[in-house]
């Protein structure tokens, strides 16, 4: 019998042993990853240090948007009541932690239990005294710079207004108040300081031993300038928490998820198209811990970049000058450097209600803003017709009507009185391939995304793509030539075309932010064709179309057009009134464009003026800074 | 003294050989703490490995000692070295030293003597003894003095307060009369008495800080409640408090992996994150730095030792002898499950050390003398019998 016995006693203890090693290796297998991972990252705890964006100034160094990206406190409602314990063994000293016991909900918010102190230190000791106010060790009052006991006063009245959301939330719902639950305000995330500074934010978010439930947060404000333009305005654009799409992206480019959800982008404006440049890289900071979870140092593993400061080439002084000329009416003004292409100004909207997209780099029918392309073509090929080639009997030429009687003009005095028949004819000279490589050439082909909102125009059209969708005939080349029917170009790119005829024929792209630009291509115009071109510019201001718009104080050079954009509600025409010019003529400084849209008069008369005035504006501007 | 000479043919060396194999590899474990402990800690102050050394030396002498003794003597005088253990036992409440809010100790000098451990030797012999010249067990009367013999050093035991080595009693009581003839029955009824006494002791006899272990030990088995409830409130608190030492032992146990993080590579054992891992958690270095491989080889040593005293239990002819041989199976059995239960996570946190591994002299030179005397038992095969033969 005994040994029987002894076998089953045998038996038995082989039982609990295989129990024991199964126990092992499911630990040992399933969760040997998770706690290795669990052991590092209490040993090492990473944290990643959100960049500054960059800040924003104009032309003139006014600072249009900064950074505000500040910390905030965030507590959780379950470590509220924690009280702290110190032991009192000399060579211990180390800190418990109890909590203050909810009595639950209940109709009256009552107040919670008291902390028990705990039963023993972890070193055996049961001398465990109450550390407050001023004993807690680095107490965040510390940290945050506030006199002691102000915060647990935050942090009390957000308590307790966490019962009165909770209890107002089952109202709403229909439940009654002793059905609500701790879930209902437990785990619930509350900021009690804000604007924490990054060392104090660095020292809380490292060290959760030391500041249980309490957690950092960056907060991204964009504070931009008030009573900025709204051209200005709609430049900078937007910033805002990221979209799915922009989540999306930032992921690709290698940030993690926390990085994505703590970060500001661009919306719009240059705060979209730079934001790159404005965002910065995020740094990693390292504290290594001791087994209590206690800081010992820190160290920085990658240094923060914050974002680059950029400044814009256009002036937010030029821009509101721009927009009082417009005093409100749909149009554009656009002024560029025409060595470089720097956008000096920009201003004017599709319409007066607030918000609405500038106009500065949507496509319009430029009308005869875009004669001087057929005649740089004409004038490079060597098919530019002489005087007396072309008949121009007003409303009667062929192979378009024209305004006026102009005889039988060459192309300075075809320039400067907007011979509609010489320029019908020279297009149908050149035909449509060369006018759209030279268009490529003086990049007017396609718009340039340079972060004005919907950007559009250029003549990068295909023949049956363009409204009406019919096979081309002459007319349609014809009405090329002066701007009319297949071809939409917007201010900026009537703008960049002009920039290339003052500077000696270099094609300049229009770029917003200084450094960002590209430096203007060798030239692709002969000297002599763009002599040509300027001196019937010239004459246009001196005798032509712009000689009634006070342009001859500032020696400007220019052209005028008038582009039919349909028809109102009453069947009247509705206009496109252009300027296109610079100035000085022997030295040209600016370009500028404008645009008036929805007009009934002629550029010369509606849109010239308007362009005196910015020249105005500009002289003043120009001899300030 | 009985001339009984000893047979040293007959010496097991299976049982010699698994044990040496045990305090190598304690020696080696002991030599990772030091190593990995960091400079000035206490672990590289005290030099742990070269004391366990010494430990050893003492264990192999006691033994020695034992040895040479024939155990029959050993047994005809158990309830004198029982009663004396139990002196030692009660010195304790009046000259014992205090480590940690347990009076467990008795300072000699140059060693601390546990005699909690001590005494589980001499409750082996006294109950041995007891039983080998009767019958009566079969009976449930006859289960009272067994269970007396057992209570009295256990409560002693339990006002140290050491839970866990009161509670190696109970096993060892109950493989020891199970072996010995008692009906399953009666030992069930036992056990269900003391289901239904358990409240009461829970209450009354345990410890505060006892009762939270226990409570610890079920509320992190449970697992963690759901998020934003009060009982996840708890289970934090009850976590970074109480459940410490459990974590992360059951951390380091678990980031083992299969193979083990290297000699003194472990991250735990570096960091001393488990408290008390030279002693009652030297399992967790054992698991942390060779991983599911040392584990099997630490199970495949006991397995060796536990079945080559079973084949000496059952080679042996002297009813006294096999029960002897039985309870230091049990024993050490007990011990090690208790010990390596609790480092996992199957069993409440005690302090309950693992035998042959753990630092520490009294336990040490006790399971020394444990095996000593069932070597005893195997090399002086004499007969002996008991009036009965256990039918």
């Amino acid at each position: 019998m005994f040994e029987g016995r002894l076998r089953w006693i045998l038996g038995g203890t082989a039982g609990l042993f295989a129990v024991f090693l199964a126990r092992v290796l499911f630990l040992q297998t399933a969760g040997a990853e998770a706690s290795r991972e669990a052991v590092e990252s209490r040993r090492h705890g990473t944290i990643a240090l959100p960049p500054r964006r960059g800040a924003v100034r104009d032309a003139d160094g006014v600072l249009l948007a900064r950074d505000e990206t500040g910390f905030d406190l965030m507590a959780d409602s379950r470590s509220l009541g924690a009280v702290e314990w110190r032991c009192g063994r000399e060579d211990c000293g180390r800190v418990c932690r109890t909590w203050e016991t909810d009595p639950g909900p209940g109709p009256d918010a009552e107040p919670p239990l008291p902390a028990e102190a705990p039963p023993a230190c972890r070193c055996g000791s049961t001398d465990l005294r109450r550390v407050e106010g001023d004993d807690a060790p680095g107490s965040l009052a510390d940290l945050l710079g506030e006199p002691p006991g102000a915060l647990e006063e935050r942090v009390g009245r957000n308590r307790a207004r966490g019962w009165t959301t909770a209890r107002a939330a089952a109202r709403r719902r229909g439940e009654r108040w002793r059905r609500v639950t701790l879930r209902d305000w437990l785990g619930r995330r509350r900021c009690v300081a804000s604007g924490l500074s990054r060392e104090a934010a660095l020292e809380i978010a490292l060290d959760p031993e030391r500041f249980p439930g309490f957690t950092v947060e960056a907060r991204h404000l964009r504070r931009v300038e008030e009573g900025l333009d709204p051209a200005t305005l709609s430049v900078l654009g937007r910033t805002g928490p990221p979209t799915p799409a922009d989540a999306e992206r930032l992921r690709r480019e290698g940030l993690g998820p926390a990085e994505v959800h703590s970060l500001a982008v661009g919306r719009s404006g240059v705060e979209r198209a730079f934001d790159r440049d404005l965002r910065g890289s995020f740094g990693t900071e390292r504290a290594s811990r001791d087994l209590y979870g206690r800081v010992l140092g820190r160290e920085s593993v990658d240094p923060v970049v914050d974002g680059e400061d950029l400044r814009l080439a256009c002036s937010s002084r030029l821009n509101a000058a721009a927009e009082g000329i417009l005093a409100g009416r749909p149009g554009a003004i656009v002024a560029l450097d025409p060595r470089d292409g720097a956008l000096r100004a920009v201003a004017g909207a599709a319409g007066p209600e607030e918000g609405a997209p500038l106009l500065a780099g949507q496509g319009e029918e430029p009308g005869s803003v875009m004669k001087v392309l057929p005649a740089l073509v004409a004038l490079e090929g060597g098919v530019a017709p002489a005087a007396g080639e072309v008949d121009c009997r007003g409303r009667a030429s062929k192979p378009l009507p024209c305004e006026h009687d102009h005889g039988s003009p060459g192309m300075r005095e075809a320039l400067s009185g907007s011979c509609n028949a010489y320029f019908a004819a020279t297009a149908l000279r050149i035909g449509v391939r060369p006018l759209e490589d030279f268009a490529r050439l003086l990049h007017i082909d396609r718009p340039y995304g340079i972060g004005l909102g919907a950007e559009g125009g250029g003549t990068d059209w295909i023949q049956d793509s363009f409204p009406p969708r019919r096979p081309w005939v002459r007319t349609d080349l014809a009405n090329l030539g002066i701007g009319q029917g297949p071809i939409l170009l917007s201010p900026l790119q009537v703008g960049s075309l002009y920039c290339a005829i003052a500077n000696g024929g270099h094609p300049v792209l229009p770029y917003l932010v200084e450094g960002k630009g590209r430096s203007p291509g060798s030239a692709v115009l002969s000297s002599s064709t763009t002599a040509q071109v300027r001196a019937g510019l010239e004459d246009t201001v001196r005798i032509g179309t712009a000689s009634n718009a006070g342009l001859q104080e500032f020696r400007a050079a220019g052209k005028t057009g008038t582009a039919q954009a349909g028809e109102d509600a009453e069947g009247r025409r509705k206009l496109n009134a252009w300027f296109a010019g610079y100035a000085p003529a022997e030295d040209p400084r600016i370009v500028v464009v404008v645009l008036l849209a929805d007009q009934r008069e002629s550029g010369g008369r509606a849109a010239a003026p308007l362009a005196a005035e910015f020249l105005r504006a500009w002289r003043d501007w120009s001899r300030d800074r | 003294m009985t001339a009984e000479p000893l047979q040293v043919r007959r010496l097991d060396l299976r049982v010699v050989g698994a044990v040496a194999a045990l305090a190598a590899l304690g020696i080696v474990l002991q030599w990772s703490v030091r190593e990995a402990a960091a400079e000035g800690s206490l672990e590289a102050r005290g030099g742990f490995a070269a004391k366990q050394c010494q430990w050893y030396a003492a264990g192999a002498l006691a033994a020695a000692l034992v040895l040479l003794v024939p155990y029959r003597w050993l047994l005809d005088r158990a309830y004198l070295l029982y009663g004396a253990g139990l002196v030692l036992l009660l010195a304790v409440f009046f000259v014992g030293s205090s480590i940690k809010g347990a009076r467990r100790w008795i300072d000699l000098g140059p060693a601390m003597v546990q005699p909690s451990e001590l005494v589980k030797v001499g409750f082996l012999l006294a109950l041995a003894r007891y039983i080998r010249f009767r019958d009566d067990q079969r009976t449930l009367k006859g289960l009272a003095l067994p269970f007396l013999l057992a209570a009295v050093p256990m409560a002693l035991v339990l006002r140290q307060p050491d839970l866990g080595t009161a509670l190696i009693f109970v096993p060892v009581l109950f493989a020891v009369l199970f072996a010995a003839g008692a009906r399953p029955r009666h030992l069930g009824l036992v056990v269900a008495m003391g289901a239904a006494f358990a409240p009461v002791v829970y209450f009354v006899a345990l410890r505060d800080y006892q009762r939270e272990r226990v409570r610890t030990f079920l509320v992190l088995h449970s697992g963690a409640p759901q998020e934003g409830t009060g009982e996840e409130r708890e289970y934090r608190a009850l976590v970074r408090q109480e459940g410490w030492q459990a974590e992360q032992s059951r951390l380091a146990v678990a980031s083992g992996g299969l193979l083990g993080l290297g000699l003194t590579r472990g991250p735990q054992n570096r960091a001393g994150a488990v408290p008390e891992h030279q002693t009652d958690f030297i399992f967790t270095v054992l698991a942390e730095e060779f991983g599911f491989a040392g584990v099997a080889l630490l199970a495949a040593l006991l397995g060796m030792l536990f079945l080559a005293l079973g084949g000496i239990a059952l080679r042996c002819r002297d009813p006294a002898g096999k029960l002897l041989v039985t309870g230091v199976i049990v024993l050490l059995a007990a011990q090690s499950f208790v010990n390596l239960a609790m480092t996992v996570g199957l069993g409440p946190i005690t302090g309950v050390p693992l035998p042959f591994l753990s630092y520490g002299g009294s336990t040490t030179v006790t399971s020394f003398v444990a095996v000593a005397l069932a070597l005893n038992v195997g090399a002086r095969p004499g007969f002996d019998f008991g009036p009965t033969d256990f039918r």
